[in-house]
């Protein structure tokens, strides 16, 4: 359903924003994960045909998203990390909003249907500016189902909920990934996990990885250790010889706790080789200039 | 198109649903209901709302100005993917946006209206509120137009509301601040809409122009937003189709060679407009009348009916450099004057250029006292659809002398309505026009669509246009002239007063006896427009023509020409100007007599009696003074009536005329004059008029 090729940004003279990235987005619910300032939002904004691509081919449904992109705006939707949302319009007034904006006809008991599908036909006509974070990224997911898309890009879209609202608009992801391909751009590990078993990892602007999350923890596997250690000088040092991924402090014992994963190849007295995680294979993966080659023997050797 | 219509109401709704648009409602009402003028009018309902719209739209089409950037910028951030990524969301989005912020302002100040046209009833009929709120529009349209255009470009180009919505400010306090006259390609903002419906020459035709400028203006900048947004905005990236293209190639030609036309006429008629009386020289004027043995004139007027080209004769009495009395704009030359001495004591004077009617002479605007007292200047005005030639017109090198002789040459496809020429022929093309000796005030009146009709009977010009309203107000005019003929026992004559309506600003009384009345109806400057106050004004009207005749003084000219020029204090006028309420004394006594049914005198009166301790009879009656002497004066005159003989109070009307009309008449020349004439005192009147 998405497929890029070669497709590189660069904003002003050199600043690279994409990098020859590739990718093949299939239907379903389809993971893009990676930090900030990556290139997420970039790529999302040129599959959307809200910017140019500088070289490169993007084509969405079928359709190339320059030289096609009135085709490909009939057949998306976007959920954004940030947006606003007339606070002065009902949801049912905003939803009539998008179905004009979609060239489609006013259609009431449709509007019903997706407010009731996100939870929200008790709040249908009250104003949105009254609306919390997560009603607000009810209303735009319900936006987005609004015109019956193909393909939605969903831009950090639980970024700012709360638990409960996460947890409800994961569940809402994995229920639409069943009709339609989502393309779900975040740097929260665990939105992938709870929606979708595939993904593609993107840093610097370059695809870095691409497969099954699987696939993606098992390139960590071994590579992750926990250890206690005395805190003080010698907690200082452990972390300039280790990628500490989370640590816990003991204050009686004066320990801290670490999951880690070595720089170099030599392994820390006492650690503990553990399961790894969605989280710890990402954090690996695009920390691996620092891990390195060393990460790669230490797990041979294991 | 429905999609457009969908996208409109939707971005209509969110644009007065934001409640921070409602600052403009509320400013516009403070403004509304703060003006002084909203409580105290006692003006027309056109005038009035004119006034008002004037304060209310100033302030608030800038405050507008920056909520409507605002409000654009609203979808233009980054944080608009949604409306962006949908396929009608393109660059329909500024077309709708601008529809959606004009109409929202529109509705946002329609209350301001209403209130104006409800405290309008109460002293206009529905005639003088539809020609208000057609000045609201006016008003409204270019200035919101234009504002709302400019939020637009700000917005598209600085794209942040911290850098869009300041430079919408300032340019816009800017625009409205500067101190400019019509002409100016940037006086957005136009205070005197109400010129476009009764001005009537050059004020009218600049405000055409200067809001045909603007519109057209506006329009191209949008034009102009459009093809920038197709290129800028997040999703306009699209390629352009050919129909649009052409379309938008074809309008935005359109608009803008309309804007670089109505601009450069502007520009041209900047130069008209712009000009300032030689008033050093029009003091000296009556030197140089004096030293005139005779004056002869040939003129020639083109095409467009402009005074081309003029060759001036005179013979002096006197050693003069007449180089120092030429009257003539210097702005209006196309080539400096040539003055040569054919003999000793005659010269003569050639001049080219476009000689019109200059601004200053009969237009209240933007004029400083001294200028002010130049007074009425009647002279040759020329437009495309109407043409005047007055006697005293600034065509002529020496405007304010009579001239002995007087040839003009006319292009025959100028359509002349009236001539007061002794003779006339025809050759090759051209219509000569003779006139020897005691030249009529007007001279020739052509171009525009009048035909012969009759009034009451009378022999009369009427414009085409003439509706009913017009024609009823043109013959209570016609009435009262008449019945101040019979009153003053002047003999009249069928022909001569023959009523010509031309396109003075004033009615004027022709040394032969015509009447030429004045286009525009000063009733619809009339507050509460019952039909005794038509009555009343309409005689007033015709006695002071009447009562200029005899008057070369700038200043009183000036208040009898221009209508309510004399009601407040005014530097270029005594402050003891009895001489008004002395003359409005005699349209109360003509109407009354005329029409007692209509006007009762008596009740009148007693409302100028009670004008102290009753404020009500402010509005009540027909006229207002600004000096409660001259109220008294009124009640005085009416007293004095009641103890003099049947027509004897009309013949010291006449009296007066013939010795005092020339000059202002305080309250102890008028005491001391009806003294004389009758026996009888003003300030001892209870004693010698006891029964009053």
């Amino acid at each position: 359903m998405i497929t890029t090729e070669g497709l590189n940004k660069i904003y002003g003279k050199d600043k690279q924003a994409l990098d020859d990235v590739d990718l093949h987005v299939p239907r379903g619910v389809y993971g893009l994960l990676g930090p900030n300032g990556a290139g997420k939002s970039t790529l999302i904004r040129i599959l959307t045909g809200t910017l140019k691509p500088t070289s490169g081919t993007a084509r969405v449904a079928g359709y190339d998203c320059v030289k096609g992109i009135d085709e490909v705006r009939k057949r998306i939707a976007v959920i954004p990390q940030e947006f606003s949302l007339y606070p002065n319009l009902t949801p049912i007034e905003f939803l009539e909003y998008m179905l004009i904006l979609s060239g489609k006809d006013i259609d009431r008991s449709l509007i019903m249907k997706r407010l009731y599908q996100v939870n929200l036909a008790d709040h249908a006509k009250k104003r949105m500016g009254s609306f919390s974070g997560g009603m607000k990224q009810r209303v735009a997911i319900a936006q987005a189902l609004i015109h019956e898309p193909q393909v939605i890009f969903a831009d950090e879209p639980t970024a700012g909920l709360d638990p409960e609202e996460r947890v409800r608009f994961r569940n809402l992801f994995s229920e639409i990934g069943l009709e339609k391909t989502v393309l779900l751009s975040t740097h929260i590990t665990e939105d992938i996990t709870a929606s979708t078993n595939m993904l593609s990892v993107l840093n610097h602007g370059k695809i870095i990885f691409s497969g099954s999350t699987r696939e993606l923890i098992n390139t960590a596997r071994g590579k992750v250790w926990s250890c206690r250690v005395k805190s003080g000088i010698e907690w200082e040092k452990f972390k300039s010889r280790n990628l500490v991924f989370s640590f816990t402090l003991d204050l009686d014992n004066e320990e801290v706790t670490a999951l880690f994963s070595p720089k170099t190849n030599e392994i820390e007295k006492g650690s503990e080789s553990l399961e790894p995680t969605l989280e710890y294979a990402y954090m690996l993966l695009i920390n691996r200039d620092e891990v390195g080659e060393a990460d790669d023997e230490l797990s041979q050797a294991i | 198109m429905m999609n457009y219509l969908r996208q409109f109401k939707l971005q209509l709704k969110i644009f007065l649903l934001e409640r921070i648009h409602w600052l403009i409602l509320v400013l516009a009402l403070v403004l509304l209901f703060t003006d002084i003028s909203f409580k105290n009018s006692n003006t027309f309902s056109p005038v009035y709302i004119n006034n008002l719209s004037r304060s209310v739209f100033q302030f608030t089409s800038i405050v507008y100005g920056v909520l409507a950037t605002r409000f654009f910028l609203m979808e233009v951030s980054k944080q608009s993917q949604i409306q962006w990524a949908r396929p009608s969301f393109r660059v329909n989005f500024i077309i709708v946006k601008f529809f959606a912020m004009f109409f929202g302002v529109l509705i946002l100040l329609l209350p301001t209206l209403v209130m104006m046209l409800i405290r309008g009833v109460s002293f206009n009929n529905l005639a003088g509120l539809f020609q208000g709120a057609s000045i609201w529009f006016y008003l409204f349209t270019s200035t919101f137009l234009f504002a709302t255009v400019l939020s637009i470009l700000s917005g598209l180009l600085l794209r942040k509301p911290a850098l869009a919505m300041p430079f919408t400010l300032i340019s816009l306090i800017w625009l409205a601040i500067r101190q400019t006259v019509w002409p100016d390609l940037f006086k957005y903002y136009v205070s005197e809409s109400f010129g476009l419906l009764f001005a009537y020459g050059p004020i009218r035709e600049t405000l055409q122009i200067n809001r045909g400028y603007f519109l057209m203006l506006s329009i191209s900048l949008l034009l102009l937003a459009i093809l920038i947004g197709h290129f800028i905005l997040p999703a306009n990236k699209g390629k352009l189709k050919l129909k649009n293209s052409i379309l938008w190639f074809s309008f935005f030609l359109f608009f803008i060679a309309g804007t670089i036309y109505l601009g450069s006429r502007l520009n041209y008629q900047g130069s008209f407009i712009v000009d300032q009386p030689d008033l050093e020289t029009l003091y000296k004027s009556n030197d140089v009348c004096d030293a005139l043995d005779s004056y002869e004139v040939v003129i020639e007027i083109n095409e467009h009916g402009y005074v081309e080209k003029g060759t001036a004769s005179v013979q002096l009495n006197t050693e003069l450099d007449i180089r120092e009395h030429l009257l003539l704009l210097p702005s209006l030359m196309d080539k400096p004057v040539t003055v040569e001495e054919t003999s000793p004591g005659t010269y003569s004077i050639g001049y080219e250029g476009e000689f019109i009617l200059p601004n200053y002479s009969y237009s209240n605007l933007f004029q400083d006292p001294e200028t002010s007292l130049v007074g009425f200047l009647p002279g040759g005005y020329i437009d495309p659809s109407r043409l005047l030639l007055l006697a005293h017109g600034q065509w002529h090198p020496f405007s304010k002398c009579d001239l002995t002789r007087l040839e003009l040459r006319i292009p025959e496809t100028i359509n002349i309505n009236y001539s007061s020429a002794d003779k006339n022929n025809n050759a090759n093309r051209v219509v000569n026009l003779y006139w020897d000796e005691n030249l009529p005030e007007v001279l020739i009146i052509g171009g525009a669509d009048y035909v012969e009709g009759d009034l009451n009977g009378q022999k009369a010009l009427l414009p085409e246009w003439l509706n009913s309203d017009y024609r009823s107000h043109y013959e209570l005019i016609q009435t009262k002239f008449s019945g101040l003929m019979k009153r003053v026992a002047l003999e009249t004559n069928e022909e001569q007063n023959t009523i010509i309506l031309p396109i003075v600003g004033s009615s004027v009384l022709d040394k032969n006896g015509t009447f030429f009345l004045r286009s525009t109806p000063f009733t619809m400057f009339l507050p509460d427009a019952t039909p005794s106050k038509l009555e009343i004004e309409a005689a007033l009207e015709v006695i002071q023509a009447w009562w200029s005749q005899g008057t070369d003084d700038p200043s009183l000219q000036n208040c009898l020409f221009k209508r309510f020029s004399c009601l407040q204090p005014t530097r270029s006028a005594p402050d003891d100007k009895s001489v008004m309420p002395f003359l409005y004394y005699f349209s109360l006594k003509l109407t009354s007599e005329q029409s007692p049914e209509t006007v009762d005198l008596e009740s009148i009166i007693q409302l100028y009696q009670t004008i102290d301790s009753d404020p009500a009879s402010i509005y009540a009656v027909p006229r207002m003074f600004d000096k409660d002497e001259e109220s008294e004066l009124i009640v005085k005159l009416f007293q004095l009536d009641r103890c003099l003989e049947d027509g004897e109070f009309w013949n010291v009307l006449v009296k007066l005329k013939e010795e005092k009309s020339n000059v202002w008449i305080d309250y102890v020349d008028l005491e001391s004059s009806i003294l004389q004439l009758t026996g009888y005192s003003l300030e001892r009147l209870e004693q010698q008029c006891p029964q009053n």
